[in-house]
């Protein structure tokens, strides 16, 4: 089954870590509602024999938009796709931008599940972040989406701040884990090129967090998260049992998803494509009836094995039976060095159906990945 | 027959504007129209005007209508103007009847321009002083005046005060060429005598030599000798150079231009040889020609193993223009196959990697460099080493002698005591001290050449603010306590790393190897000792750690094309790195001698 994502690019304030593509300002918010619901029907007559079992709505920050408008995006999916009746439906939300009336609302939609961008309950490292909210907000707005219904939630953290202690860190899992929802994604922090905070870094006015530091915060993160029950099945993302999210599942398993708004990814049949960077010029493109993408890119057999691999050993592993249907190639016997080299040195764990890496594995995975395959 | 002929070089240090003179001269006899004027055009080699050096000799024929009405033929011949290169110079002197000593006004002579001077007056050339630069605010014409009069013996009125930058002067030291400068000697009937003052190489026609005529004529067509290498070739052309080559059929005695040989290989040196005629062969050579040797030596190794012939055939071509290099295969256990090669100095070193790289895209691996040592061994015999791995065992060794240079230092009388202390430190011997003028002095130490070679030039330089100067030449081998440094990664030794030092530096040196190693190899999966070890005995010991966290957090939908992307990109750069045993080391790590701030 495939899965749907939309990109909502509005924000309020653009995060100084953040690389996504996003604006703070939303004249063109109508516009880009109408050209987004033309996208997704011009590109539904090719897709009539795909079934759908996730939509994701990221950004940006979609929980910006109106109840109504995301009923008018909901029509036009469901008039012009399959979608399955268990569809698990995610929508990423900022806690400073749901009230406790805007959940209501939202619970009569479609959406079954929510993902809060909380980032740190530490005031100091959210005002170093500019996130809008506080820690206090964070906390209010779990509680009210779980008031109104919403039981499948996800919070998501980043650790190896410039600055931080581990305990700093501890403090901030601790909090979250008190909160009870079902997923937590913790990344260590990424100085992405064009960001505000790589160019703080280039001026030297942050440093980057000491490299043992931050391994010793993502060994205990991993420790931590599943004594308290969440099961880490990717390098950063950690659910309760049956609690995975279906839709990021899909992007390390090589299913397909079908994608809609400015910079938005997707992949079908054996081509990647990723949307233009720019609202306008996306507007102008659907609009004028033409792809809105500005990468494209075919996926050959050889870049199918190397990408299930990278995926597969990020995320929960590489399963021989599923590697052999998609590539016809015996994943065993094809790397007996490279899976001995990992075994041997537990960086990985094998049974009959997968290798998978192990904590020591994950921390790794780039590293091994170039190295070893 | 009165010669209209002049044919002259120009000695000067870097930077006092040799190739700016050479430019104005090009402009004002119009060889060039100005608009087609690129700064310098002499150097033409892309690494020579980026370091504002002259590396590989070039000659120029300008046409210049004198005052007295009479059109000349003005011969430039261009020397390179580094340490490394001296008997070039020496050759393309041999080719002139005058030499222009130019000098900066503000920084006055210093000591590459004074051995070059005196080649220029052992090789009984009229000198016409230059001060160059006498425009600029920091000029101190009297001062240099005094200085060039003392060492040349000239009247205050033979000196051209010029500034090739403003055009000032051009017309007088074009006069000074014609009128001071001795006309060749003719002698068109005797046996052919041409003296080969550089050559290069065509991909199309083979080696082109340039040469000047002494005696006879040399025609196209004529069966031709070099008279020391006994290469016999053929004159396929001949003509004299212009902007670019001109074919003029023949070149008769006092004449300057260049013959196309037609050889394709060559692996003798001819700079400096006697071409002769074979059907009319001169009895003798014309003299001077020296087989180089090589001072300088380090292993040059494809980074990687599979492209060692690429290499070879780089080598091969880079070696026709450039005879003084070099190189014979050798093998180490670290690096696997390369080359052993030898160089004139650092600067000929550093200009062969740079053009292996950029001339002929060849990733190469180069080890730190060394001289050349005499191992006298205990049962009476002695080898030459030039590579630290073949040191014999300590136990074989009776004693070691290194190669000893005597080094000319001219330095503003404050740097001098900087320049002492460099040289204790570099175990110089303090020779004499011979003030110039009352603030500019002439230092002479006796130095190991192995002292010299990393970058004492690039530390006297610092210590100097740029004022000092270096020149040297090779005196005799000595008797050194000299061991063999070697590193270990992972208690392996690694032979490409091992290095011979002074007894006395050699703790301290492997401790600072070991430190700067550390910095340099990358982390890895598994922890990295490295060892400082003198036979047996670890004298140093430093720890990379193993890396235990590489993983980019993030990977959705729209990251997994770049991230594949950058995973090969990763895979590239470790195929760069070389694979020593276990470990990963970067290219860097073989020169971290070089790096080390003693």
């Amino acid at each position: 089954m495939a899965g749907i994502y939309l990109h909502i690019p509005f924000c309020d304030t653009k995060c100084i870590y953040c690389d996504f593509y996003s604006i703070t300002n939303h004249s063109k918010k109508s516009e880009f509602l109408g050209a987004i619901k033309k996208e997704m029907i011009s590109r539904s007559a090719v897709l009539t024999n795909r079934q759908f079992d996730s939509i994701f709505f990221g950004g940006g920050t979609p929980s910006l938009l109106e109840a109504a408008e995301f009923r008018e995006l909901f029509d036009v999916l469901y008039s012009n796709y399959h979608i399955s009746a268990d569809t698990e439906i995610t929508i990423e939300a900022n806690p400073g931008t749901l009230s406790r009336e805007k959940l209501d609302q939202f619970r009569t939609l479609p959406i079954n599940r929510m993902s809060f961008g909380v980032q740190s309950f530490n005031n100091g490292e959210l005002k170093f972040l500019t996130r809008i909210h506080t820690a206090e907000e964070a906390m209010e707005s779990i509680k009210h989406a779980k008031a109104a219904g919403f039981d499948n939630l996800n919070l998501d953290l980043i650790f190896a701040l410039p600055g931080q202690k581990l305990d700093n860190w501890k403090y901030n899992l601790e909090k979250a884990i008190k909160l009870d929802t079902k997923h937590i994604s913790a990344y260590s922090l990424i100085f992405e090129k064009g960001t505000m905070l790589y160019s703080m870094r280039e001026k030297k006015q942050v440093s980057q967090a000491d490299i043992d530091l931050e391994q010793e915060m993502y060994e205990f993160t991993m420790e931590f998260l599943e004594s308290a029950g969440y099961k880490q099945y990717e390098i950063s993302n950690y659910a309760k049992p049956g609690f995975e999210c279906r839709h990021n599942l899909k992007y390390w398993t090589l299913e397909e998803y079908i994608s809609f708004g400015p910079s938005a990814s997707s992949y079908i049949g054996n081509e990647r494509w990723t949307n233009i960077k720019n609202i306008g010029r996306y507007i102008e493109l659907v609009e004028a009836g033409k792809p809105a993408y500005d990468f494209i890119e075919t996926i050959d057999s050889q870049t199918s094995v190397t990408e299930h691999i990278m995926l597969g050993l990020r995320s929960r592993g590489v399963y021989f039976e599923d590697f052999r249907s998609k590539h016809g190639i015996d994943f065993e016997s094809a790397y007996v060095t490279p899976i001995q080299t990992l075994l041997s040195n537990g960086y990985a764990v094998k049974d009959e159906s997968k290798l998978t890496l192990t904590r020591k594995g994950y921390a790794m995975c780039d590293e091994l990945v170039a190295t070893l395959f | 027959m009165k010669s209209n002929v002049r044919n002259f070089c120009i000695i000067a240090h870097i930077d006092h504007g040799k190739s700016t003179l050479a430019d104005r001269l090009i402009e004002e006899t119009h060889t060039i129209a100005k608009r087609n004027m690129i700064k310098q055009v002499l150097d033409d080699m892309d690494l020579e005007q980026e370091r504002g050096i002259t590396i590989k000799l070039h000659a120029i024929q300008l046409k210049y209508n004198s005052l007295d009405k009479e059109e000349y033929t003005l011969n430039l011949i261009d020397t390179p103007g580094h340490v490394d290169f001296s008997y070039e110079v020496s050759r393309s002197l041999a080719a002139c009847e005058g030499a222009l000593l130019v000098v900066d006004a503000s920084q006055g002579i210093e000591a590459q321009t004074v051995s070059n001077l005196y080649l220029a007056i052992d090789a009984n050339l009229t000198i016409i002083p230059v001060i160059n630069k006498v425009d600029l605010p920091s000029a101190n014409v009297e001062a240099v005046k005094s200085q060039i009069i003392e060492m040349i013996g000239c009247k205050d009125e033979d000196i051209i005060l010029a500034s090739a930058k403003a055009n000032i002067g051009t017309s007088d030291i074009l006069e000074a060429i014609v009128n001071r400068i001795p006309a060749p000697q003719i002698n068109d009937d005797a046996p052919l005598r041409a003296l080969v003052f550089d050559s290069t190489f065509d991909a199309y026609r083979g080696i082109i030599v340039y040469l000047r005529v002494m005696e006879g004529e040399l025609k196209t067509g004529d069966k031709v000798r070099f008279f020391t290498t006994e290469i016999p070739s053929d004159a396929e052309e001949v003509g004299v150079l212009r902007m670019s080559r001109v074919d003029k059929g023949s070149l008769k005695s006092g004449d300057v231009g260049y013959m196309v040989t037609g050889i394709k290989t060559a692996a003798e040196l001819l700079v400096g040889d006697t071409i002769i005629n074979v059907a009319n062969p001169a009895k003798e050579s014309l003299g001077g020609y020296k087989k180089v040797k090589p001072m300088v030596f380090s292993g040059i190794y494809p980074a990687s193993s599979d492209d060692f012939e690429d290499l070879r055939e780089s080598l091969i071509k880079l070696k026709t223009n450039d005879a003084s290099l070099i190189f014979e295969p050798e093998s180490s256990s670290a690096l696997g196959f390369g080359f052993r090669c030898g160089f004139l100095g650092l600067l000929h070193m550093e200009i062969t990697q740079e053009r292996l790289d950029r001339e002929y895209n060849q990733t190469i691996i180069t080890t730190v460099p060394n001289v050349e040592y005499q191992v006298f061994k205990t049962d009476g015999t002695m080898v030459l080493v030039d590579n630290p791995s073949q040191m014999p065992p300590l136990g074989n060794i009776d004693h070691v002698k290194e190669p000893y240079i005597r080094a000319q230092i001219i330095t503003p009388t404050d740097y001098m005591g900087n320049i002492m202390k460099l040289a204790n430190d570099r175990r110089g011997i303090f020779i004499s001290t011979n003030y110039l003028t009352p603030t500019k002095v002439d230092l002479i130490f006796e130095f190991p050449l192995s002292e010299i070679i990393f970058d004492f030039h690039d530390k006297m330089k610092s210590i100097s603010k740029g004022y000092a100067s270096l020149d040297y030449e090779f005196i005799d081998y000595r008797k050194s306590d000299l061991v063999k440094l070697d590193i270990l990664l992972n208690n392996e030794p690694v032979d490409a790393l091992s290095s011979i030092v002074h007894r006395s530096k050699s703790f301290e040196w492997g401790r600072k190897l070991c430190s700067k190693l550390k910095e340099l190899i990358p982390r890895q999966m598994f922890e990295i000792v490295i060892q400082g070890a003198i036979g047996a005995k670890i004298i140093s010991r430093e720890t990379v750690k193993a890396m235990r966290k590489n993983v980019i957090a993030k990977c959705y939908g729209g990251d997994i094309s770049r991230k594949r992307k950058l995973l090969e990109k990763q895979k590239e750069g470790k195929k760069r790195m070389k694979q020593v045993g276990s470990v990963q080391l970067p290219q860097e790590a073989f020169l971290a001698v070089l790096s080390i701030d003693q």
